[in-house]
């Protein structure tokens, strides 16, 4: 038998038909004391509009730095069963696709060592089981590698690569974001598990411009598949959404950023040369235009949550690069901004803060990339900036203005 | 240095700083740089260190080295 | 594949560095068929989406939401169903919503029959409301200002018919961070939640010299308010500087800044991640505070109808927040929605010169 708490702020969650989190809380509380006193605990938060939660602590497995978050409460003598309520962060399947066996496994392999609950999925993308004590760790961590799976990362480290949905189920991804996110998750797997950097790190790899993973926002190395190559186009198709009852110079035509696309009433035409590749029109008419080749990425770089300088997105430093396995340029690339990040990083510095901190010149010298006009907005509106010696010796003139 | 000679200079690093300096892996493989050993065998023995046990990384914000027996504390 | 927990387990046969295992196992025969060949979908019903791949097969998606927060018990509940329509194939979306993914046609309308007859809710695909990407909150985090899974659930009820049946001009995207830490990435949402502290940290004097570091902690602060204080061993912090970010106590347990009657929650508005129409943008202040008022914190999904309804009012066909925003100008905005504009709606920190407004357009509000 579990403890019972009445708990009648979060009975009221209960409520509505949004699925809700206290009657899976309850489920597992049932015969899990360590959910039940969870349970108490977060009816005490709601009562006391406060956490009970203290800071990390040092737990882990051996070998590792990363993958379990040590997580106590405050009030272990009211709620012996919380006292340690560690979190494991388990490396999910790229593309978050699962078998009706795995996840059984998964949750056999938690109800025996673990409080029943979980999160599918954390922030970052890892299967998250959320509540367990420091002696289960490394039998929970050797069943999990028996059968194929291993933590994922936490701290100063490589963070779990993640990705959308990609050419698993949708015709827009134009590089196998499945495939990279597995391949340099198996690549970095030191870096995964081994914090060494300055910071976290984090790389999110989505399909197309629609970013579905967040990409832009969330990454410290963002990888987006975009296309060179003419959008191709069904004018039967197009038709057809007309007929149906889209206005498409209203919805097509006078949203498109590049002023690229022209309609007659009865075909579509898009003067490529001047698109952006934002993918609005591909997707509204979905079925009638799609993307052609050459397809690639543009690697970005430096997304972050607001602390310590304000809150980044990441921005171009590589606007095509082919992606191909076993993706070496990027894998080069990668390596290169690590060291230069592990060489100057301070402390808790993210990559994306130190670029700003030391330069953009330096960082794309380090990576070895040449300066282009994708990489800005617009150039800088001060008139202060850097000559280095090698750069008084050159005479570029001589060349552009031959 | 050999690898022997080095973990155990590793180990001292981390143990005379116990308390007043906590150093991350970066700092480590810094240190002993100028000591003229190269950053892979420093990462190396580190890696040695940690496998056994002797050393852990912990977290506080951010990852650090730091001597193994805290984990026993924790 | 097999999977096996031992009854004894020797913790020296654990394997490291084997990474995830490879996707291709978990995928269905016919997706791994047309893997990267898809032609084209359709969204057949706001749960329901079929996707047709080049060699005229067919794979449907059925989705339902999720809590985020799941059971093994409830998780079991799903693995079945999964074998039950679809050869036990299923996926989450990175908004924590379920998908089953049906092979065979003649399955799909007794699956979605079983999941409501669940309770299931269904739905989320296309230009509406999908589910809420979120933090930890009060359930598992130490720097929580308010509840994360509670924010969540008080919305989705409030707009659960934009989920299931109606749509919007475009997608709604809500997020919800229960610190200014911001593990949820809510500053690129069409409508986000962020939990905020109003008073400043509380300096434990004794505990500081021995839980924290000075040069850490220091730059830690993005105002730069936190200066030592060598007599005591510890730190000050200056009042006229400090922003209660909470990012000290991320790295100093002796400053603890959580304020059951100061802490609540602030709206954040017109973000969005994705590059169709306009770059992506980031969410901009709409509310500044609103009281922590657990269980179902009311002023905040009052103040949410009403950024959301003057949204869908005036939002010509595929704006997003930000894009209708933009076009209407935010005098418009505050105008339109009710929402006071005050004094914390103006930025006072680094960059905030970007944000003021030097050109003469306006428009008239009142």
């Amino acid at each position: 038998m579990t403890k019972k708490y009445e708990t009648p702020l979060l009975d009221e969650l209960e409520k509505g038909p949004f699925p809700s989190f206290v009657t899976e809380m309850k489920k597992a509380a049932a015969k899990n004391p360590m959910a039940a006193d969870e349970l108490g605990l977060l009816e005490k938060s709601f009562r006391d509009k406060v956490t009970y939660w203290k800071h990390g602590g040092i737990v882990g497995v051996r070998g590792y730095g990363g993958g379990v978050i040590g997580r106590y409460s405050q009030l272990a003598d009211q709620f012996p069963g919380v006292a340690h309520f560690h979190t494991v962060r388990v490396n999910q399947v790229a593309g978050l696709f699962y078998t009706s066996e795995t996840i059984k496994f998964l949750c056999d392999l938690w109800d025996k060592y673990g409080s029943g609950l979980t999160n599918f999925h954390g922030s970052t993308g890892d299967i998250i089981l959320l509540g367990t004590v420091t002696e289960n760790l490394e039998p929970l961590a050797t069943i999990l590698s028996m059968n194929g799976f291993d933590l994922g990362g936490s701290g100063s480290a490589m963070r779990t690569p993640s990705c959308c949905v990609g050419p698993a189920r949708c015709e827009w991804s134009m590089i196998d974001t499945l495939d990279i996110t597995y391949d340099l998750t198996q690549e970095f797997q030191d870096e995964l598990h081994r914090p060494q950097f300055p910071y976290k790190f984090k790389i999110k790899t989505v399909g197309c411009p629609v970013d579905c993973n967040a990409s832009i926002a969330r990454a410290d190395l963002s990888i987006i598949g975009t296309w060179k190559g003419p959008i191709a186009i069904d004018q039967d198709k197009v038709k057809d959404y007309a007929k149906k009852g889209m206005n498409i110079q209203e919805e097509i035509v006078n949203m498109c950023p590049g002023k690229c696309i022209t309609w007659d009433g009865n075909s579509l035409n898009i003067n490529n040369a001047d698109c952006l590749h934002c993918m609005h029109c591909i997707t509204k008419l979905a079925g009638a235009l799609k993307p052609t080749p050459p397809f690639g990425a543009v690697i970005l770089i430096g997304a972050k949550a607001p602390f310590v300088i304000g809150a980044t997105l990441s921005w171009v430093i590589v606007p095509f690069m082919e992606m191909k396995p076993p993706y070496q340029e990027l894998k080069d690339l990668i390596r290169n901004m690590w060291d230069w990040w592990n060489e100057y990083g301070k402390n808790r510095e993210r990559i994306g803060e130190l670029i700003i901190r030391r330069g953009m010149r330096e960082f794309l010298e380090v990576c070895g990339l040449e300066p282009t006009p994708e990489m800005v907005r617009e150039p800088r509106n001060d008139p202060f900036w850097f000559w280095k010696e090698e750069d008084l010796e050159k005479k570029p003139w001589e060349e552009f203005l031959k | 240095m050999e690898k022997e000679e080095l973990k155990k200079a590793i180990y001292q690093l981390i143990e005379q700083s116990a308390g007043k300096k906590k150093y991350k892996q970066a700092d480590v493989i810094k240190h002993f740089r100028q000591q003229g050993i190269p950053d892979a065998d420093t990462k190396a023995a580190i890696r040695e260190l940690i496998d056994a046990g002797d050393l852990i990384y912990t977290y506080f914000g951010g990852s650090y080295i730091e001597l193994g027996e805290k984990r026993k504390g924790a | 594949m097999p999977y096996v927990i031992p009854e004894v387990v020797d913790v020296k046969q654990r394997k490291t560095d084997i990474g995830p295992p490879h996707y291709k196992n978990f995928l269905p025969p016919v997706i791994q068929k047309n893997y990267g060949d898809w032609k084209t979908h359709e969204i057949l019903s706001p749960g329901l989406m079929v996707h047709i791949a080049n060699s005229g097969d067919k794979i449907w998606t059925v989705r339902v939401a999720s809590p985020r927060l799941l059971s093994t018990d409830t998780l079991r509940e799903i693995a079945e169903i999964a074998e039950k329509y679809c050869d036990g194939y299923l996926r989450f979306t990175t908004r924590n919503n379920i998908e089953f993914l049906v092979s065979d046609e003649s399955k799909v309308k007794p699956l979605m029959d079983e999941l409501a007859a669940k309770k299931y809710m269904i739905g989320g695909i296309g230009s509406r409301v999908s589910n809420i990407v979120h933090t930890q909150g009060w359930i598992h985090c130490h720097s929580a200002a308010v509840d994360a899974s509670a924010l969540v659930k008080v919305i989705m009820d409030e707009f659960a018919d934009y989920f299931t049946t109606k749509e919007t001009p475009n997608k709604v995207r809500f997020a919800v961070a229960c610190c200014t830490n911001m593990c949820g990435a809510v500053h690129c949402s069409d409508i986000a939640y962020v939990g905020i502290h109003r008073k400043l940290p509380r300096i434990e004097h004794e505990n500081f010299k021995n839980l924290c570091e000075l040069p850490t902690t220091m730059a830690s602060c993005p105002t730069a308010a936190i200066t030592p204080d060598p007599a005591k061993k510890s730190i000050k912090i200056n009042a006229d500087k400090c922003m209660y970010c909470g990012n000290c106590f991320s790295v100093c347990p002796a400053l603890p800044i959580a304020d059951p009657e100061n802490d609540g929650v602030a709206i954040v508005v017109g973000g969005k991640v994705g590059n169709l129409r306009k770059p992506p943008m980031f969410s901009k202040l709409a509310v500044a505070y609103l009281p922590n008022n657990p269980p179902r914190w009311p002023e905040v999904v009052k103040a949410t109808r009403k950024i959301f309804d003057a949204y869908v009012a005036g939002a010509k066909k595929h704006e997003r927040v930000g894009e209708w925003i933009e076009r209407i100008g935010w005098e418009k905005f505050f105008a339109v929605t009710g929402l006071p504009f005050t004094f914390q709606h103006i930025d006072d920190w680094t960059y905030a010169f970007k944000t003021f407004r030097t050109t003469t357009q306006m428009k008239w509000t009142k």
